[in-house]
């Protein structure tokens, strides 16, 4: 959903070529998921769909390279709506390794033997993006925001840490 | 804590003490006073007299007594006169009669009444009052008198100098008080960490400065007033003690030693106030700043302000010893007084400046890295390094002033002490009628010259009863010519030609200096060949003992041989042994004063190093060697200390040569006693830079470094 | 370059490290996690020799750091080792160029040259024009910073960092920490720090875990490892 929409920010100061955006969107997201070809032109078709962008101009024979794309009014409109409204906490979901956690407990496995592996690879991706400090501008600031969330992901293994032993003893499970 | 109080009972009872003794010392003025003969205008009643003398070195008064029957009234001390071959006589002189051969033949006569506390002056004084014939008082010549009773008013006779006392009072109060308050302070600094904590907390859970502040007074306040309490409860319960005991020579009867009530509760109240005053003038950063404990905040340069208790104080002293004339003058003593205050409080106030030369001359150096530190130390925290060694230049001060008192009390004493001269001693004796070959006979007599009291019409004179050799040996000096088996006087004598022709053939005329034993000289009228004399004459014989000889043999020979017999010359008149007894109490406190402040300093030096032990372990943690961290502290402290030191030692200089300005003749200043001086200051620098070299310990810093 | 093996340090009835081995190569950062007394100070302390351990070794460069008396270990300290304290603990009279001298002078260094020396450190640490001051007149950041540009002034073969960042907020214990890792990295020093937050492990090479005086692969309770793997 996002994609979408930052592609409709893209479009917004004026028409740009697919190959356009894909470039200046990979410099600024592409840290964290880079955007394979087919994906920009499905997003693209979708909007066109939806009727929040149009297709300006195109060179003939070419593929969808040469297609030049414009956002619509409605598409402006959409765009200030997502602008305009906060993103609700909430979303952030309970991920991956939050469930691997509670399946381990669940099913009587080593829940200290999945944080300290995930930990250790949280810290090496962590090395990895501190290594980016001296890039462009867009880059630092994607690694920023990765960097903080996992941290975050690391303070929540440290605590689950502690929850889980305290789970284990309410449970008649300490030595 | 602990210290507070403890320091704060030492100060209770030190000036409890003193606060008792002018009253003391004016009790023992009555009783010395009482113990007077009075000699009215017109007849009098009885005869006495009252002589000092020596009894086995101890300072002895023996008072003969003669009373017809007619119903005297004996003074309230005595149950009655006593009766030729009686005594009443003080418990001392009791204890002495039972265990001495020598004083039972002294004083062989039958004890009728022990002397109390009603007269004596001190439990030890050695006083009796003799039973005599009258017929015995007829050999006594001069000093005979016939009196009226017992007592006189004044007291400007030969008992202690009133103004003198109270003198010594103040100066011992300044002694003992002035340290006692410096260790008062060092310790209420060492307690301030762990208050300083609690206050940090109760400023940081809502409490306003001004709360905090009132709370570190109260608990300021309680310490020191029960610390007081303790003091004064333990002087009085020691009072009683106190009279079996003693300083030295020292007595007092307990019951002398009665300060008023109001002036014990000032002294504890002024404690308490003291020590919240001195404890609030140190500064208290977790009251206005709980959260500024980890980080120091800079610290103000010293103001100027400070230097001027001290510029007050030396100008106080130069007036008193130039412009505002000495002695009999209130005005004086007030000016010192308050010249030698403001010097102290103006040596502690002015050492932050101290601190701030000894950086700039450290600063010199600042290639060696323990002098750097030290000087950027003294320029960072110079008033808390002020604290810390303020004891000493008081120490400095109040012993160079001790050392003054000392001074011209010896003076004073040796004006009136026997004086031996080309390693002889002269003695005197008086109502004696010698056989002149038992004088010889005396083991350690020399020689001896015989005078006489004559009249020789217009009031008795002098006179030598000898030979011509006689006279050379023992006169000093001689004008004129000795001409043997004549009578020869002195030309200024006024004499009856009667006289003149009863005594006999008359020569030149002639006059000699004649040395007394008390170092004073006497010009003999004449000299009277000894078949001449006439035969109610009182002889007094001037002794010249050999080197060396045994002044308590040749006393207790002459006595004897005539029991009754007085001599002066053995020991020092009565104000020589009260100047002695002042000097040993100046000297007690002296000492008392050295010890207390060289504990104050040598307490807050170690304090200091504790403080700084974190820093220290943090440097030895990085590979500072730890001598330069030791060197460093020490030269912190040293430095300033040896200019304080200097500046304390020529301060107290001014005050003593201004003091000597009470004496009559000009007193040398004695250099070895100021050698002296400076040498306990260096003595007390020394310990101190040893104190602070192995208390800076960095032998195990990991202790200091854990984080947990 | 520098190793530790089978070292045992015991305070009391607790053993504060049980046969601890470590090894540090040239240039590496290592972080040494764990909760409060886990020992990790006491590991660090033993590796800096400041503390002798009652068995095992220390060694640095070759040398056996736990034989030498205190003296030798005192000049190892000052010329090779670099430290940075959590409170910063730089020395309250001095200013902020004097302290970050003041290793490098000690080191026999003239004190122009030293001072010349701090000089350039502060600049890399970006407090250049606080130099003059005192460091009572900064913030806790900018002491931090001074105190880590004092630890790698004299170019030491190692920096120990012991809970460098543990007063300083996180924007601030951010910059430090890059500012040590950054210098020490291009000076070619090897970096030991203790943390007891995972979140800074990041900033070095590789982590170790100490619990209970030992090294472990992580510092959650091995009670449930254990039962697991019945």
């Amino acid at each position: 959903m996002s994609v979408s929409l930052s592609f409709l920010g893209l479009l917004e100061a004026g028409p740009q070529h697919g190959y356009g955006m894909k470039s200046v969107y990979d410099d600024w997201f592409a840290t964290s998921r880079p955007l394979k070809t087919g994906q920009i032109y499905s997003t693209l078709g979708r909007l066109e769909r939806d009727g929040l962008v149009t297709v300006q101009a195109s060179e003939e024979g070419q593929g969808p390279d040469r297609k030049m794309y414009a956002i619509t009014s409605d598409g402006v409109e959409a765009l200030e709506s997502w602008l305009g409204t906060p993103q609700p906490p909430e979303a952030t979901s309970l991920g991956p390794i939050y469930a691997k956690v509670v399946v381990a407990l669940i099913t009587g496995r080593s829940a200290a033997q999945i944080l300290r592996d995930q930990r250790a690879t949280h810290l090496d991706r962590m090395r990895e993006l501190r290594k980016l400090r001296d890039a462009p501008f867009e880059t630092r600031l994607a690694a920023d925001y990765l960097i903080a969330h996992l941290q975050a992901d690391l303070d929540w293994i440290e605590q689950a840490g502690v929850r889980a032993t305290e789970y284990a003893i309410e449970r008649g499970e300490g030595i | 804590m602990v210290l507070m109080a403890l320091g704060a009972a030492i100060a209770a009872f030190s000036l409890v003490s003193i606060a008792a003794i002018p009253e003391a010392a004016s009790r023992q003025d009555g009783r010395f006073d009482a113990q007077q003969l009075r000699n009215d205008e017109g007849p009098g009643v009885f005869l006495a007299t009252s002589q000092d003398e020596t009894i086995n070195g101890r300072f002895s008064t023996r008072i003969a007594v003669s009373v017809p029957d007619t119903g005297v009234e004996p003074p309230p001390w005595l149950d009655r006169f006593p009766d030729p071959g009686e005594i009443a006589v003080s418990p001392a002189l009791i204890d002495l009669i039972d265990d001495n051969d020598l004083v039972r033949l002294r004083y062989p006569q039958t004890v009728i009444q022990a002397l109390d506390q009603n007269v004596l002056i001190a439990p030890n004084q050695l006083l009796a009052v003799v039973g005599v014939d009258q017929a015995d008082f007829a050999e006594r010549g001069s000093r005979t008198r016939a009196v009226s009773g017992f007592g006189v008013e004044s007291n400007d006779l030969a008992g202690p100098d009133p103004r003198a006392i109270r003198l010594m009072a103040l100066g011992i109060g300044v002694f003992v008080v002035v340290p006692t308050i410096v260790l008062m302070a060092t310790s209420a600094r060492l307690s301030a960490r762990s208050r300083e904590r609690r206050l940090a907390a109760l400023r940081l859970i809502g409490i306003t400065p001004t709360q905090a502040r009132i709370a570190n007074s109260v608990e300021i306040a309680a310490i020191t007033l029960v610390g007081a309490l303790a003091g004064t409860i333990g002087w009085y319960l020691f009072r009683p003690v106190s009279q079996h005991i003693g300083i030295g020579p020292i007595r007092w009867w307990a019951a002398d030693l009665a300060p008023s009530a109001g002036v014990v509760a000032a002294i504890v109240a002024a404690l308490a106030i003291v020590a919240v005053v001195v404890a609030r003038i140190g500064s208290n950063p977790a009251i206005d700043d709980p959260l500024a404990e980890r980080h120091q905040t800079a610290p103000k340069p010293p103001s100027r302000l400070r230097l001027v208790p001290l510029a007050a104080g030396l100008g106080c002293l130069f007036a008193a010893m130039f412009v505002i004339d000495a002695r009999n003058n209130n005005t004086w003593f007030a000016v010192f007084g308050a010249g030698n205050a403001l010097t102290v409080l103006g040596l502690i106030t002015s050492i932050p400046f101290a601190a701030r030369s000894a950086a700039l001359i450290l600063e010199r150096f600042r290639e060696r890295p323990s002098a750097h530190l030290a000087a950027r130390r003294l320029q960072h925290e110079p008033t808390a390094i002020a604290r810390t060694v303020a004891g000493l230049l008081l120490v400095v001060f109040l012993a160079g002033f001790a050392q003054a008192l000392i001074v011209t009390l010896d003076w004073a004493t040796s004006q009136r002490t026997p004086d031996a001269r080309d390693g002889r001693t002269r003695i005197s004796t008086s109502w004696a009628s010698f056989n002149e070959g038992e004088l010889e006979s005396i083991n350690g007599v020399e020689s001896f010259i015989s005078t006489a009291l004559i009249d020789l019409g217009d009031g008795p004179s002098r006179i030598v009863i000898g030979t011509c050799s006689d006279l050379e040996r023992h006169a000093s000096q001689i004008v004129g010519v000795c001409e043997p088996d004549t009578i020869q006087f002195d030309p200024s004598t006024s004499f009856d030609d009667k006289v003149v022709a009863q005594l006999g053939p008359v020569g030149t005329e002639l006059r000699a200096t004649i040395d007394l034993p008390d170092g004073g000289s006497t010009i003999t009228s004449g000299i009277l060949p000894p078949d001449l004399l006439p035969a109610d004459a009182v002889l007094e014989y001037d002794l010249d003992l050999a080197p060396g000889a045994d002044l308590e043999a040749v006393g207790a020979a002459l006595v004897r041989a005539a029991p009754g017999i007085s001599i002066s010359g053995i020991d020092s008149p009565d104000r020589g042994r009260l100047i002695s007894t002042y000097t040993s109490l100046v000297t007690a406190a002296t000492i008392i004063a050295i010890l207390l402040s060289l504990a104050a300093t040598l307490a807050a030096a170690a304090d200091r190093s504790l403080e700084r032990r974190r820093h220290a372990a943090h440097l030895t943690a990085l590979g500072l060697p730890p001598n330069t961290l030791r060197n460093a502290e020490t030269l912190t402290l040293v430095a300033p200390l040896a200019i304080g030191i200097v500046a304390a030692g020529l301060a107290t200089v001014c005050s003593a040569l201004t003091y000597f300005q009470l004496a009559e003749s000009p007193i040398e200043l004695p250099i070895s006693s100021f050698a002296i001086i400076f040498g306990i200051g260096a003595v007390g620098a020394a310990l101190t830079a040893i104190t602070a070299y192995t208390t800076t310990s960095v032998t195990h810093p990991t202790t200091a470094l854990r984080t947990e | 370059m520098l190793r530790c093996e089978e070292i045992t340090v015991t305070f009391g009835s607790t053993r504060a490290l049980d046969r601890v081995s470590l090894s540090i190569g040239a240039g590496e950062s290592v972080s040494i996690m764990g909760a409060s007394g886990s020992g990790k100070s006491t590991l660090l302390q033993c590796l800096a020799g400041l503390r002798a351990p009652e068995s095992g070794g220390v060694w640095f460069d070759g040398q056996a750091l736990h034989e030498m008396s205190e003296k030798r270990r005192s000049q190892v300290r000052l010329r090779d080792f670099g430290f940075v304290f959590q409170f910063g603990e730089l020395v309250p009279e001095l200013s902020l160029l004097e302290n970050v001298a003041l290793p490098v002078w000690m080191g026999g260094m003239s004190r122009s040259k030293a001072n010349r020396q701090a000089s350039d450190a502060l600049e890399r640490f970006g407090i250049a024009d606080l130099a003059g001051r005192r460091p009572s007149d900064v913030s806790g950041g900018e002491q931090q910073r001074a105190a880590v540009a004092r630890a790698l002034a004299h170019s030491p073969k190692v920096v120990f960092a012991d809970e460098p960042t543990g007063a300083l907020d996180s924007v601030n214990a951010q910059t430090v920490l890059e500012a040590l890792t950054d210098q020490a990295r291009a000076q070619g020093s090897a970096v030991v720090m203790v943390t007891h937050e995972a979140r800074l492990a990041s900033f070095c090479d590789r982590e170790i875990v100490v619990r209970d005086g030992a090294v472990v692969g992580d510092d959650l309770d091995e009670r449930l490892a254990a039962r697991s793997v019945q």
